[in-house]
């Protein structure tokens, strides 16, 4: 077998062509010149150039080893595991070190870190930042220092990243798009350049590498004289309670990586432009989730309207530096020279990235319980194994292999090296993404008909399917009006079919809300949706009932066959649709009887429906 | 291998899209594989299938498992390199390029590559087993309804295809070779979405719908009869044309190779993403490159404003941002008269 080598990729892109991006740098360049800024992670959308930039960093640090990680990496080759082949030959058990060993003062480079499974990220991370990997499995135990840099990059459209795993980054930043066309160009050009002649684009960035790798060498020998201002330490505390960050990890990386930029721009202490860089990068991906707060209203039943909500975003001044600074300009001979922001008592605005519309945080955090990996029979991926309790299905050949190799040598053969016993067999583990499917319950009659309402659920429900699609869901549709209840759309992943029977649903006529519960409920219960595990039923109507079941009344025959469905293993929510003033409470009562998690279409705007949703699914 | 009659590629009838945007890549392989998107029976698989006759021959590392291209020792497969600090003196080979399929119900496993059982259990030794991404390095790898491949699945591929290496670090095996190939897809959009990473890889789309000329509804199925009945006699029917049609794709490819870029042609492609806000630069890229390889089959060393305008619909309509109840169509009209008062021709 040959060794493995991870190939340093010849031809590599060099650091200083690619254009713009200048935070995205400079967070890497941090990673770069301190120890202890370990883990820099970057989003952007497809194609923004976030893997090139970071393998791009093999130019101006070629002795630093990069480590790219597989996707679909095992647990053995990453911590390590046992030796099969001695264990065949020698029947001991012995430690065979993974990639994090050979990763040890290297860059571990995690591409789509939001896809990686859990587990491995959380391991990469934990190691991170203990610095040492130590193992227990497969009857070995193993113990080795393990330093490395890490940077990870993700799209956060194909999914979040969950907030502990985010906490665990010193810096995230993000790649902005560009959009001016001579950069535009520039970049075009450069790319086609390095392509067609990679050593001629390499030869024009030569002295800009050179220049760049001598600023690193002098940074890294600078940072461990910075003085870090002891008032600061209070300015980055007030900091981080005013941009609502959780825990401590954020303060501790705001002092690393403020540090790490004053090395670079070559001072010997850091100022508060340095503080105002880094609370860029450091504090952004830890704020909490403004949601939280509004999870905290509807868990009280609470339906307050929009401008309850939590000002989260708003711009919030930095505090001013607590002592007198003037006490610390002096000593610094050629410090910082921004001593007139501090004289001048300035509370500057904090920083572009706090801007309202800047919903980083949504999209990190949008991977709730939903979407979670199930364990699952026959299909999906095969995650791991198991000595097997039962009948086996599915042999896992490698496992079983590994565990017959320590017994090699004491069992009898015939021209094979290994001879496999009962004991020995191991069995697949598969998981697959547990997926929900959401059943939408329209109500199209006449009561929903003014036109502007219906535009309004349409909305709705189209930003639901746009979240579905990120989960990978599966959406269905159903409407009723008149005397019936119609399946518009079996479940199905497709946004776009789903969009088309949207549009053309058809409004007006009698509500049979009763008709439509016990068609909904019995759709979800049928035998074809039998696998599915999560079912939801959303269910958009004013609840003004007028098409009895029974020949009673129209609105208790609902309610009855509310109350029937509420003990089903159905998740339901109600989106009252009725107007907010003469208000009637129909809707709201027969959430109630559903046992549903109950929203007011007012309160939900259409960025925000999906989240909300989603909180209520995974809360009840 | 039994070689199972192919309908020849000159026999299509119609779908001039599908058939140019094939012909573009297989002229110039970076421009990174095409999607075809369209309903049941619109001859997508035929085309693609039909394609591995046209391919022009590559030359190989002889005996290499992962079909290196031939090249200096650098650039070769850590197996390659292997043989070579063995003292083995490596030989060429030239074989035809193919189009090596990926079946949806593929493993994992199969698909990346894995322990090989059988040389373990009689050797006690590990050795790696290559998967398809080890046969389709070089070549073309084709996926069928691409769109209900598992996800796992989905991702290994675009992380292979983005690195142009498969690693695999599992199972106790630790292994990397090359894997770069053109990534065909095929889909029917009624069967569901493909997600906006995977659909951003490809860089080229055709959208095919079934004939509506009732003659060449007739064409088609009178073709595909014959070609049932008689599959060597209608082979050799469009041997000639097909001959024409590769001799025309090596010609290109030698265009290409002299072909320049000018700024101009630069200016038009970000001018146009820009025009119709398509993030990310994979789009640029596959525009000016796209541009050339028309241009290279039209036996022009330089491309034109109206090569990138022609290309230009199989470049973006997927790379459009898609809004609330707004069809996320290109809308080929109203761009080409932006173009024209743009840049006046």
């Amino acid at each position: 077998m040959v060794a493995q080598t991870v190939p340093i990729l010849k031809g590599q892109y060099p650091f200083p062509a690619i254009v713009g991006h200048e935070r995205v740098k400079k967070a890497l360049l941090c990673a770069m010149v301190s120890d202890d800024v370990t883990g820099v992670l970057i989003m952007g959308g497809a194609g923004s150039a976030k893997s090139t930039l970071v393998r791009s960093l093999a130019s101006i640090r070629p002795e630093l080893r990069l480590h790219n990680i597989p996707l679909n990496i095992g647990e053995d080759r990453l911590v390590g595991g046992m030796d099969m082949e001695h264990a065949i030959r020698s029947g001991n058990k012995r430690y065979m070190p993974g990639i994090l060993k050979e990763a040890d003062n290297g860059l571990i480079y995690l591409d789509e870190i939001n896809l990686f499974e859990e587990p491995i990220v959380h391991k990469i991370l934990d190691v991170a930042e203990r610095k040492v990997n130590e193992v227990q499995r497969e009857g070995v135990s193993g113990k080795h220092d393990c330093d490395f840099r890490l940077v990870g990059t993700m799209d956060p459209l194909e999914g979040g990243l969950s907030p502990h795993l985010l906490d665990r980054f010193d810096i995230c930043v993000k790649m902005e798009s560009i959009l001016d066309r001579e950069s535009r160009m520039e970049i075009l050009r450069r790319r086609l350049w390095h392509e067609n002649d990679p050593e001629g684009l390499l030869s024009e960035h030569r002295e800009e590498l050179e220049g760049l790798q001598k600023r690193l060498e002098d940074a890294k020998s600078r940072i461990p004289y910075i003085i870090f201002p002891d008032c600061f330490y209070e300015t980055i505390s007030h900091l981080c309670l005013e941009l609502n960050v959780e825990g401590h990890r954020g303060d501790m990386a705001m002092v690393r990586v403020s540090r790490a930029l004053a090395a670079l721009d070559g001072r010997d202490q850091v100022c508060l432009d340095d503080l105002h860089e880094a609370a860029a990068m450091c504090l952004q991906h830890r704020r909490r989730d403004p949601h939280d707060e509004k999870r905290q209203q509807t868990e009280r039943g609470d339906s307050q309207s929009k401008d309850e909500r939590s000002p989260g975003r708003e711009d919030i001044p930095l505090p001013e530096p607590p002592s007198d600074p003037t006490s610390h300009s002096g000593d610094s001979g050629g410090g910082c020279g921004k001593e007139d922001v501090f004289s001048m008592g300035d509370p500057f605005v904090v920083i572009d990235f706090l801007k309202p519309e800047d919903r980083m945080v949504d999209m990190y955090h949008s991977r709730g319980k939903r979407g979670s990996m199930q364990e699952s029979e026959g299909h999906g991926r095969y995650r791991s194994f198991r000595v097997p309790t039962g009948p086996v299905s599915s042999v896992a050949m490698v496992p079983t292999l590994r565990a017959a190799a320590p017994y090699q040598r004491f069992r009898e053969k015939k021209n094979t090296a290994i001879v496999l016993e009962a004991s020995d067999i191991r069995e697949k583990v598969r998981t697959a993404r547990s997926t929900t499917t959401m059943l939408f319950l329209v109500d199209s009659s006449g009561s929903m008909g003014a036109r502007r309402r219906m535009v309004a659920v349409k909305g709705a429900v189209l930003s639901l399917l746009k979240d579905a699609y990120q989960k990978r869901d599966a959406v269905g549709m159903m409407s009723f009006r008149e005397e019936s209840a119609e399946l518009l759309l079996p479940p199905t992943k497709s946004i776009d079919l789903a969009f088309h029977k949207l549009r053309q649903m058809p409004t007006g006529g009698k509500t049979p809300l009763a008709l439509g519960l016990s068609k909904a409920a019995a759709f979800l219960t049928s035998e074809r949706l039998r696998e599915v595990q999560d079912k939801v039923l959303v269910i958009l109507s004013d609840g003004r009932a007028n098409v009895p079941l029974n020949g009673k009344d129209a609105f208790s025959d609902a309610l009855e066959v509310a109350g029937r469905l509420s003990s089903l293993p159905l998740k339901y929510i109600v989106v009252d649709t009725g107007p907010a003033f003469p208000r009637i409470d129909r809707a709201e009562r027969l959430g109630s009887a559903l046992g549903a998690t109950y929203f007011r279409l007012e309160d939900l705007d259409s960025e925000s429906l999906a989240s909300s949703l989603r909180l209520a699914m995974d809360g009840c | 291998m039994s070689t199972r009659p192919v309908y020849p590629f000159p026999a299509i009838v119609g779908q001039d899209d599908m058939k140019e945007v094939l012909l573009l890549n297989v002229v110039n392989p970076s421009i990174g594989g095409v999607l075809i998107r369209g309903e049941k029976g619109t001859a997508k698989s035929t085309a693609v299938r039909a394609l591995a006759n046209l391919l022009p021959p590559r030359t190989v590392v002889s005996g290499c498992p992962f079909h290196c291209t031939w090249a200096p020792e650098e650039k070769l497969c850590a197996s390659c390199q292997e043989r070579i600090r063995n003292g083995e003196d490596l030989q060429s080979e030239i074989v035809p390029m193919k189009v090596v399929e990926l079946p949806l119900c593929a493993t994992e496993d199969r698909l990346a590559g894995t322990l090989d059982i059988s040389h373990a259990i009689s050797t006690g030794i590990k050795k790696f087993e290559p998967g398809i991404l080890a046969e389709a390095n070089g070549n073309i790898l084709y996926v069928d309804e691409v769109n209900l491949l598992d996800d796992h699945l989905v991702d290994l591929l675009l992380d292979a295809a983005a690195m142009g290496m498969n690693f695999v670090e599992r199972e106790g095996v630790s292994y990397s070779h090359p894997a770069n190939f053109i990534l065909i897809g095929t889909m029917n959009p009624e069967e569901g979405d493909l997600r906006p990473q995977l659909l951003d890889r490809f860089g080229l789309v055709a959208d095919v719908h079934g004939e509506r000329d009732p003659l060449k509804r007739i064409e088609v199925v009178r073709r595909r009869i014959e070609f049932e009945n008689d599959p060597e006699t209608f082979q050799n029917g469009f041997q000639k044309e097909q001959d024409d049609m590769q001799q025309k794709i090596l010609d290109a490819r030698i265009t290409m190779k002299n072909s320049v870029i000018t700024p101009e042609i630069l200016e038009a492609a970000v001018e146009i993403s820009l025009h119709l806000g398509v993030d990310g630069h994979r789009a640029d890229l596959t525009l000016v490159k796209a541009a050339m390889a028309h241009a290279a089959l039209d036996g022009r060393p330089a491309a034109s404003t109206e090569d990138i305008l022609k290309v230009a619909k199989m470049a973006l309509p997927h790379r459009m941002r898609r809004q609330p109840f707004e069809e996320s169509k290109l809308d080929i009209r109203e761009l080409d008269e932006w173009l024209r008062k743009r840049f006046q021709y």
